[in-house]
């Protein structure tokens, strides 16, 4: 309570204007008495403020001629048209014009749009199982070729019956125009099972015969030039090349196709890099040539350790 | 959608602002309306009481608000901001044409005109004005502008200090011995200001 009150010029100002030196409190005199000499130059520049300030209200009387506007207004349009050309030029001013408060940005309405087509189509997807059904559909049209199985095995089949004879090609009719339901699913599976069982055995036959002739070969293949070249018709291309020394066959099965070891990469042609690589021998895919360059067997005793070894197998 | 907008005479200086930024020649004209009669007066005052001059500098003015309205800040107060470029205006006319000595010189004369009427007893407010304006063209230039601000255009010293770059300290200090200097030199002027 004892600490006195501050003063700064402002408020000598505010003294000066609205007290004259009577109306001062004490601590206010004071005050004022530290910035001026006395009360008499208080009083003059208390009329001075005051003439100061009656005579700036009365002179601000000038007011702008209205051509001045006119001639602003007409540059400010034009100012304006340049910018429209800017702005319609830049493909972000267009997205992210700076005037606009974010949520009326183009750029982020966009935005919300995409994010609302997003989610709506999720929420979708998520609710409706009846489209996941649909999926499943699709991926029983990729079963199809199965379907293409030769007659003389489909007739294997126990349900290819004369009675039913004009009613399978209904069935297959049927199998392609349904889709995939959990109703006959296992009707499908069964058919599907039962032509793969025709299918290996299709292919058991064929080795067979592949074996059967790639003995043939083989019994025919004394002659010391001679060129034995192996194809394999499906994974890659070995060839047997002269140095065969630590070649081994082995027969696993009678009715399955021989087949060759080689330990050694010496043993392999260029295809066989790697080391011990496995080849079918088969009467297709082993020949004797003399004329073509590669491979040959040049050697004839490396040819004599392999043919016992390949006799054996057969 | 014009029921829901605020007319432009309700907006606010910098909400004003922001419309002429968008391009917004209504917002223009209003902001055009609102100041420029204060900056004649202001820039009449501060250039020599030349009319032609200040009518040359408002329209100056408000071309660069046209060409540049991305310069003001929002955080800022406009009337803080066209005084600011104002300001700068006057201290480039009396710093590069140098007619500050010159316009001394002639206020000079003028005040010592002035001095002979006074003689006459003929003085009126016109003439404690010129007188005023003589002695303030004594001054240096900031205190010049720092009392014209306070006076004639009754900026508050916060805006004064913004104005001009300052602390309020600095505007208070100045606006005081301005006060002090003009009590003194309008002493011939005491029976007048006793009058009013």
């Amino acid at each position: 309570m004892n600490e006195r009150f501050t003063y700064d010029p402002e408020d000598l100002e505010s003294l000066l204007i609205h007290k004259s030196f009577g109306d001062l409190y004490p601590e206010e005199k004071l005050f004022v008495l530290k910035h001026m000499d006395s009360e008499e130059e208080y009083e003059t520049m208390r009329q001075t403020l005051q003439a100061v300030q009656s005579s700036s209200e009365s002179d601000s009387n000038l007011s702008m001629p209205a051509s001045t506007k006119a001639t602003l207004m007409d540059a400010f349009k034009e100012e304006r048209k340049k910018g429209a050309w800017f702005t319609l030029n830049g493909f972000f001013a267009l997205l992210l014009p700076p005037q606009k408060p974010w949520y009326g940005k183009p750029a982020f309405q966009l935005a919300t749009v995409g994010l609302l087509f997003f989610v709506g189509a999720s929420f979708f997807n998520v609710f409706a199982p009846e489209r996941n059904l649909q999926i499943a559909e699709a991926h029983t049209e990729e079963m199809e070729p199965v379907k293409a199985v030769p007659k003389q095995e489909t007739a294997a089949s126990p349900k290819k019956t004369d009675s039913n004879e004009e009613e399978l090609p209904s069935f297959r009719d049927e199998t392609e125009k349904k889709s995939f339901t959990p109703a006959n699913a296992n009707e499908l599976a069964e058919e599907s099972l039962l032509e793969t069982d025709l299918r290996a055995q299709e292919d058991e036959t064929r080795f067979k015969k592949e074996a059967d002739a790639s003995a043939e070969v083989l019994d025919d293949f004394s002659t010391a030039d001679a060129a034995l070249e192996t194809e394999d018709m499906g994974i890659a291309t070995p060839k047997i090349t002269p140095g065969a020394t630590d070649a081994s066959i082995t027969k696993v099965d009678e009715n399955a196709p021989a087949t060759a070891f080689f330990d050694s990469p010496s043993v392999a042609s260029a295809d066989f890099s790697t080391g011990t690589e496995e080849f079918t021998v088969t009467a297709e895919k082993v020949e004797m040539t003399e004329n073509e360059s590669q491979p040959v067997l040049t050697n004839a005793d490396d040819l004599a350790n392999v043919m016992p070894l390949l006799e054996a197998a057969y | 959608m014009n029921l829901f907008r605020k007319p432009y005479q309700k907006l606010t200086d910098e909400q004003l602002m922001q419309k002429v930024a968008s391009g917004d020649d209504k917002a223009f004209s209003e902001l055009y309306d609102r100041y420029a009669d204060k900056l004649l007066n202001y820039f009449f005052k501060m250039l020599w009481k030349d009319r032609e001059m200040a009518e040359d500098f408002v329209q100056e003015l408000f071309m660069k608000v046209i060409k540049k309205p991305e310069q003001f800040d929002d955080s800022r107060m406009f009337k803080t901001w066209i005084y600011s470029i104002a300001n700068n205006m006057c201290k480039n006319a009396y710093r590069h044409h140098e007619v500050v000595e010159k316009a001394a010189t002639q206020l000079h004369a003028e005040a010592q005109h002035v001095e002979f009427q006074q003689t006459d007893e003929t003085h009126d407010f016109n003439t404690f004005r010129l007188k005023l304006d003589n002695c303030l063209s004594k001054l240096d230039e900031n205190k010049q502008l720092t009392f014209r601000l306070r006076y004639d255009e009754h900026c508050s010293i916060q805006e004064i200090a913004t104005q001009l770059e300052c602390s309020e300290g600095t505007v208070k200090s100045r606006l005081f011995y301005t006060l002090k200097f003009l009590n003194a030199e309008l002493k011939g002027f005491k029976h007048l200001l006793k009058r009013d």
